[in-house]
């Protein structure tokens, strides 16, 4: 009993040594996708000259590379900056603010802070109503997302409505 | 009922099919595609690209792995990560995607929880451990009562027999949001119970992203079906529904019970040294008897068909078990009529079958306002480990319940109501264990923030529980319920209450949170005044985080928790008569409204690593003090001397006292006050010495009833537990994510002795019948001296009988007179009151001018501690008990040195899912009043393969036990077996 039971923590131990990679990486590359198709469409109601667009990714300096990569890859169309900060008080001027998951419970001071001056976009479920105009979420397979009028109308946005009308509009 | 299942299953895999989602673009195509050319989709291609892809779940669980909130650690939601205490949070989707099959099976995959499987789907569920203390006593401490569950904020309780029963709950898995475990001492948060920690069962609340249909379905051997199915809709900004069933029914793999061991209890210390075993029986022909039927090896204990059982029970109900010189005597504490043993085990395979409704209705007219009305009900029947003294181990258990609960969240003000009630039975087929509980709770608490860094967070709680029953006699040995009470025709028997019992609990609370930067400090304080035991039980926590960055952070508390009374040990009211059964004649379960609850001091310290968004490393050591625990005990064993009894004595003395007067011949000793001196002397001789042989032939023990009251007391045990726990959640490569728990600990007792009911019966009885012996010759010594001093001899018998044997209330004359005087004072007072009694002078006056009105009854009262009752019987009792030495550091081995888990989630294709989770622990050794049970060493494989043809439906079969590994897993519980279960769980 007691060889079998080493021989079984021996196969555990063995098991827990393999190659670590960036297991985030694919996933981190498909929000990205999405938050630059959604800052793409984004207008500043209050600001309609504005053209370029200031992406700051929070906490999540995973999705920050991958968003980079994007925008690096683009050679036209509307000019994106990216990037990226660690705490709600060391938030630079932004459009839009990408909370990543780890900052999740920085969101009420978020809100207070830049509610209205940026779109907030989550990349946990059920933020809206925490004041994200924008939830992005896994959930059976697709990468969905939760969106909300009254939170893009309170940073000053204004979103296209097939950008409402392809997520789940929450109140 | 399970091919229903079966062909319901079937039907949905030919409905959806299998098939991929359409898009215009194929796989191929997207992997071909540059990063330039993905950001330049449509989003609405973007999204059927993404999905064509595949979102794994192992994405899925990585965000629910890695994102997780708790609000347990402080009423507050937070992320998980920078919770204040030791907690861990299992989602819904970590439940499904490992297979577990029931809540209990999902405590498997949180750290310092241990779980072990009684029978089929029946777990028993503790956080850390502390079971089985005291140990050498009824299984039902081996249990757990150091837990507090709750449901969304609900306390779910068995305040009857204190313990935590999942299977009386009417959720299931598909109900459930997530599950948070918050371990060490939380009672300054939620009140009693909360010990060793905090289960709270978060449910799923609907919002317009829930799927209007979910749940799982599955079937399997062991004739094991479970279905649970959710229906929820967001009607509008303001209204959420919600509407639940769930169902399960599992067998046994055995339809045989199991017989504890008989040795220790009733066989061996009976048979021991007995010289009427050897008279009555051969060594030949008892070992032939240990043979039949179901006694094969009866000091081992085993697992007999209820046949077996029945068939030697009519053998012992055929035997005379009140002669002592029989061997059936000694065989098998009770001998309850057969109809009993079928009435107690319709259905020896049943292990489980539950079946609950939920619904869910939520209101949110603002953001500052929250209002979730819940409601359900529940019906249960479950084979559940025995909670009385029966020597079989398993006993059937049933519930019907219903609750509401509203919680309201209102600008900063949280309030929550709820009711529960139904009917519970804890031991079918046993009178005493049927009860009908009303429970409601009533908590309101408010936030006060004052500036960015304190909150202040007072609170009131008010909890009031009441447990119906019926009329408290019933009669083992008859199987007749004596004074039973009829319900609409039906005959209803006995409960321990006596009709009824309520407590309430009023509980004021105060918590402080203050963040200084990333140093975080909480202090709270409850304090909960209960009407039984009148007292309050102040509890408390301290606590300091500190986060060094987003991914290092350490935590350290301090707190100290209460248990909360249970009701069987503070208001039990039950006589069992025990007609031609051994001794006691009678028992007499008495409530002690006046004991210390248990308490314990935790002491924790933890850490936080999250190296990577890929790994998060939990670790902690704790140590804990816990005191005041308690057992049922024998508080007094005690005869009644009937008044009935004591006239047919005293009368066969009258008869002996006309005998011996009759022998004499007064004329012998001449006249004159010497010759009446020298002929009351030669009396006195004659009687003394006729007496003394009637007395000699007369044994309480067959002439009296003997009587036994078990009160709940406190053992003086100082338990002391340490530990460490390493949690690890590591996503390996976007196809494996898995997950380790291990858990090591140790716990040992201070000033512990083995409290052995048994042995304190049978020492107070032998006390108690030593005393009656010396009480029956001072009552007689009192006759004599009586009747000599009586002119009328006729009358005189009656007039002693009624003399004596009154109720004189020494209680009340030892608080007022008796108690204040010195020992010698005592003595002379003892002998004055005789000397009155005897002179016939009719009330006595004492030394204090108390006026006694019947001195010789009072004599006995306070000489030999008989007490009588309004009918004449008096009682003559003993409460000693020589309490063997306390033993310190003696080592509990219930609770197991070390246990865990380690699982993954593996996804080589898109559709498919392959899960696995082991889990582990140490050997465990439980000490009863039936003898010690010793498990082994467990490691048990489950697994389960997933395939989802359409993104919304998921087909799977799923192991548990994979490799059929036979082990007891729980105090005399079933062998465990493989359960194999094939199902879909869907979405739409």
């Amino acid at each position: 009993m007691k060889t079998m039971l080493s021989l079984r923590f021996a196969l555990i131990a063995l098991f827990f040594v393999s190659v670590m990679c960036n297991a985030n990486a694919q996933m981190s590359k498909y929000e990205a996708l999405y938050i630059y198709n959604f800052a793409k469409s984004v207008r500043n109601v209050n600001d309609a000259n504005k053209t370029d667009l200031v992406i700051t990714v929070l906490g999540d300096l995973q999705l920050q590379k991958e968003l980079q990569s994007i925008v690096n890859a683009k050679t036209s169309g509307r000019k994106m900056i990216v990037k990226g900060s660690a705490s709600v008080a060391q938030l630079p001027k932004s459009d839009v603010i990408v909370v990543g998951k780890s900052m999740s419970a920085q969101m009420p001071e978020l809100v207070v802070n830049q509610g209205e001056k940026a779109l907030i976009v989550s990349t946990q479920k059920g933020l809206c109503g925490n004041g994200a105009a924008i939830s992005l979420f896994a959930e059976n397979g697709k990468l969905t997302y939760e969106i909300c009028r009254k939170n893009i109308k309170h940073a000053g946005m204004h979103v296209p409505q097939h950008l409402i009308s392809l997520g789940i509009e929450v109140f | 009922m399970r091919n229903r299942f079966v062909a319901i299953l079937l039907l949905l895999l030919f409905v959806v099919g299998i098939g991929n989602a359409q898009t215009s673009l194929t796989r191929e195509q997207i992997l071909a595609m540059s990063i330039e050319e993905l950001s330049d989709l449509p989003l609405e291609d973007l999204m059927m690209a993404v999905e064509t892809l595949g979102v794994t779940s192992v994405d899925e669980l990585f965000a629910m792995i890695m994102n997780k909130n708790v609000s347990s650690a402080s009423k507050v939601e937070e992320d998980a990560f920078t919770s204040p205490l030791s907690s861990s949070v299992l989602t819904k989707g970590e439940m499904r995607t490992y297979g577990v099959t029931t809540i209990e099976e999902a405590f498997r995959l949180i750290p310092g929880v241990i779980v072990q499987e009684k029978t089929n789907g029946m777990y028993d569920v503790q956080l850390r451990g502390l079971n089985n203390i005291p140990d050498n006593n009824l299984l039902l401490y081996a249990e757990n009562a150091n837990t507090l569950l709750m449901i969304d904020g609900r306390v779910a309780h068995n305040y009857a027999m204190g313990a935590v029963n999942f299977d009386m709950l009417s959720i299931s898995i598909e109900d459930i949001e997530r599950i948070e475990v918050v371990r060490g001492a939380s009672s300054a948060l939620y009140g009693g119970n909360a010990v060793q920690g905090v289960i709270n069962i978060i449910t799923e609340k609907t919002t317009p992203s829930s799927k209007a249909v979910s749940g799982s379905i599955q079937v399997g051997n062991q004739n094991s079906y479970i279905a649970d199915i959710a229906l929820r809709k967001s009607v509008n900004d303001v209204l959420s529904l919600g509407l639940t069933f769930n169902t399960q029914k599992r067998e046994r793999a055995t339809d045989k019970m199991y017989v504890m061991p008989q040795q220790g209890t009733f066989f061996a210390d009976r048979t021991a040294n007995l010289p009427a075993i050897n008279e009555a029986m051969s060594p030949e022909q008892l070992g032939a008897l240990m043979q039949t039927g179901a006694l094969r090896d009866a000091s081992k204990g085993g697992f007999y068909s209820i046949s077996e059982i029945e068939n030697l029970m009519q053998l012992i109900g055929t035997a005379n078990t009140q002669d002592p010189t029989k061997l059936e005597y000694y065989l098998f504490e009770t001998n309850m009529p057969q109809r009993a043993l079928k009435g107690k085990y319709p259905d020896p395979k049943l292990a489980r079958h539950t079946t609950g409704f939920n619904g869910y209705i939520t209101i949110t007219p603002n953001k500052d306002v929250r209002i979730d009305l819940t409601g359900g009900y529940q019906n249960s029947k479950a084979m559940a480990t025995q909670v009385g003294d029966s020597y079989i181990s398993f006993e059937g258990r049933t519930s019907k319940t219903c609750y509401g609960n509203l919680r309201a969240s209102i600008y900063g003000l949280s309030l929550n109501a709820d009711i529960m009630t139904g009917s519970n039975n804890y031991a079918v087929g046993v009178p005493g264990f049927k009860v009908k509980p009303l429970t409601y709770d009533l908590s309101a608490e408010y936030d006060i923030n004052i500036g960015d860094v304190l909150s202040v967070r007072p609170g009131v709680t008010y909890q009031y529980i009441k447990y119906e029953d019926y009329t408290p006699t019933f009669d083992f040995g008859s199987g007749v319920g004596v004074g039973t009470q009829h319900k609409e025709g039906v005959q209803e028997l006995c409960g321990f209450f006596d009709k009824e019992a309520d407590i309430n609990t009023f509980a004021p609370s105060i918590r402080f949170d203050a963040h200084l930067g990333d140093l975080r400090l909480i202090a709270a304080l409850r304090s909960d005044r209960t009407s039984i035991p009148e007292d309050w039980n102040t509890s408390y926590q301290f606590v300091a985080n500190y986060k060094f960055n987003e991914n290092n952070f350490i935590r350290l508390n301090y707190g100290r928790a209460n248990r909360s009374m249970t009701m069987v040990n503070t208001s039990s009211a039950l006589e069992v008569e025990r007609t031609n059964m051994v001794w006691p004649n009678t028992t007499h379960f008495v409530g002690n409204d006046d004991y210390d609850m248990m308490n314990m001091d935790n002491l924790e310290f933890g850490y936080r690593w999250r190296p990577s968004n890929a790994l998060l490393i939990d670790a902690e050591a704790f140590l804990s003090w816990s005191r005041n625990y308690g057992a049922l005990k024998s508080k007094s064993t005690y005869f009644t001397l009937t008044k009935d009894v004591m006239s047919q004595i005293i009368n066969v003395g009258a008869v002996t006292l006309q005998q011996v007067v009759a022998s004499i011949d007064r004329s012998a000793f001449g006249e004159g006050p010497e010759g009446e001196a020298a002929y009351t002397q030669a009396l006195m001789g004659a009687c003394g010495g006729a007496f003394g042989q009637l007395m000699a032939s007369l044994n309480p023990h067959s002439l009296f009833e003997k009587e036994v009251d078990i009160q709940f007391g406190n053992l003086p045990y100082k338990v002391k537990q340490m530990g460490v726990s390493l949690g690890i959640d590591w996503i390996v490569s976007p196809k494996l994510i898995t997950k380790f728990n291990l858990n090591v600990q140790k716990t040992t007792i201070d000033d512990y002795y083995a409290y052995d009911q048994t042995a304190a019966i049978s020492e107070q009885l032998q006390q108690a019948g030593q005393m009656t012996s010396a009480g029956l010759v001072d009552v007689m010594t009192g006759y004599i001296t009586y009747m000599l001093m009586s002119s009328d001899m006729n009358s005189a018998t009656e007039r002693y009988i009624s003399d004596t044997f009154v109720n004189p209330n020494a209680d009340d004359y030892i608080a007022a007179s008796y108690g204040k005087m010195s020992a010698e004072q005592q003595q002379a007072t003892l002998q004055a009151m005789y000397q009155a009694a005897v002179m016939g002078v009719g009330a006595y006056q004492d030394a204090n001018g108390y006026v006694i009105e019947k001195p010789m009854a009072m004599y006995f009262g306070l000489k030999h501690n008989i007490r009588m009752d309004d009918n004449g019987n008096a009682t003559l009792g003993n409460n000693q008990y020589t309490q063997p030495p306390l033993e310190n550091g003696h080592k509990h081995k219930a609770t197991p040195s070390f246990y865990g888990m380690v699982g993954l989630v593996y996804k080589p294709i898109n559709k498919l899912n392959i899960s696995a989770f082991a889990n582990f622990m140490s050997e465990r050794e439980y000490l009863t009043s039936f003898g010690t049970d010793k498990l082994c060493p467990r490691f048990t494989v489950n697994a389960k393969v997933g395939y989802n043809p359409i993104s919304n439906i998921e087909v799977f079969v799923n192991a548990h036990n994979l490799f059929n590994n036979k082990k007891r897993e729980f105090l005399y519980g079933d062998v465990i077996e493989g359960l194999y279960t094939f199902g879909v769980n869907f979405g739409f």
